[in-house]
């Protein structure tokens, strides 16, 4: 059995069809995963967009496990995480795998059956009330620190109303 | 002729010369499977990890769906905020305010001089 330790990948090239090649075969659900990109430098934003494409046209549950890219690229905007060394990714997965003995055995059993819940739920119904959640939530958010901006003004005033009365 | 022996009274003497580890059969190298218990803290933590996942994708998303709370939440913030905006302007608005008071001292240092 594997243990969900991190799981490197070196992307050969940045070109779009490389990628797509490379990446499609991949098990996404089995542990964490690191694209390195960091040896291509120029031509890293341009790997970072086609790998954006990538999870854009071939929907992933980004879950149990997340994935992470090795590089250094400043101009880019999108949703994956970038990290320029590992010692910066989630320290969670960062471990030696090895042979696991019997107590340890049973445990990662139930992680494989839970994994396996997870990977069977449909993520086209989660996802949705989850991703309004968080949207809302933003803008409650925002609310309330115009709120909270205004009422420090408030009191101000009304400080300024007590010292003249 | 004399006969050689191999009793422990002929290696007197020999003995301190003699690695007696070398002398016994070599064990089999185990596998590393008792360092700690690191892997296991990880795999129990792991499996926590999980299941606040499962429950948050199938209990906390179906209630979501079912009994949604943000709408409300926002409509009642969005009120609150009329409500301290519009008060903060009745204040302002009145003779003795400090943005009245103010706008009235520039706008007679500026037409008046």
């Amino acid at each position: 059995m594997v243990l969900p330790s991190y799981k490197n990948i070196v992307i050969n090239s940045s070109k779009k069809e490389m990628i797509f090649n490379q990446l499609s075969p991949v098990k996404w659900s089995e542990s964490p995963m690191v694209l390195t990109i960091s040896h291509l430098e120029e031509n890293q934003l341009e790997a970072l967009e086609n790998i954006d494409l990538f999870f854009e046209e071939r929907p992933r549950k980004n879950l149990p496990y997340s994935v992470y890219i090795l590089g250094v690229c400043d101009e880019y905007t999108g949703q994956l995480f970038l990290a320029s060394e590992v010692s910066k990714l989630p320290k969670f997965f960062n471990f030696k795998s090895r042979a696991l003995n019997a107590k340890e055995n049973n445990m990662m059993n139930k992680v494989l059956l839970k994994r396996a819940n997870l990977t069977n739920l449909r993520s086209t119904e989660c996802q949705p009330p989850l991703n309004a959640y968080a949207n809302n939530h933003k803008k409650i958010a925002q609310i309330n620190k115009e709120i909270y901006y205004f009422s420090q003004i408030k009191l101000g005033l009304e400080k300024d109303n007590g010292k003249k009365n | 002729m004399v006969k050689k022996t191999d009793t422990p009274d002929d290696m007197i003497g020999f003995k301190d010369f003699i690695d007696p580890e070398a002398l016994l059969p070599k064990a089999r190298p185990k596998r590393d499977t008792s360092t700690g218990h690191e892997i296991f803290t990880f795999l129990e933590r792991e499996s926590i990890r999980l299941s606040k996942i499962i429950t948050l994708c199938e209990e906390k998303s179906f209630n979501l769906k079912r009994f949604p709370q943000s709408e409300k939440i926002n409509e009642l913030a969005q009120e609150q905020l009329d409500q301290i905006k519009s008060d903060m302007i009745e204040r302002l608005r009145t003779k003795d305010s400090p943005l009245t008071m103010n706008l009235k001292e520039l706008l007679e240092a500026h037409f008046n001089s």
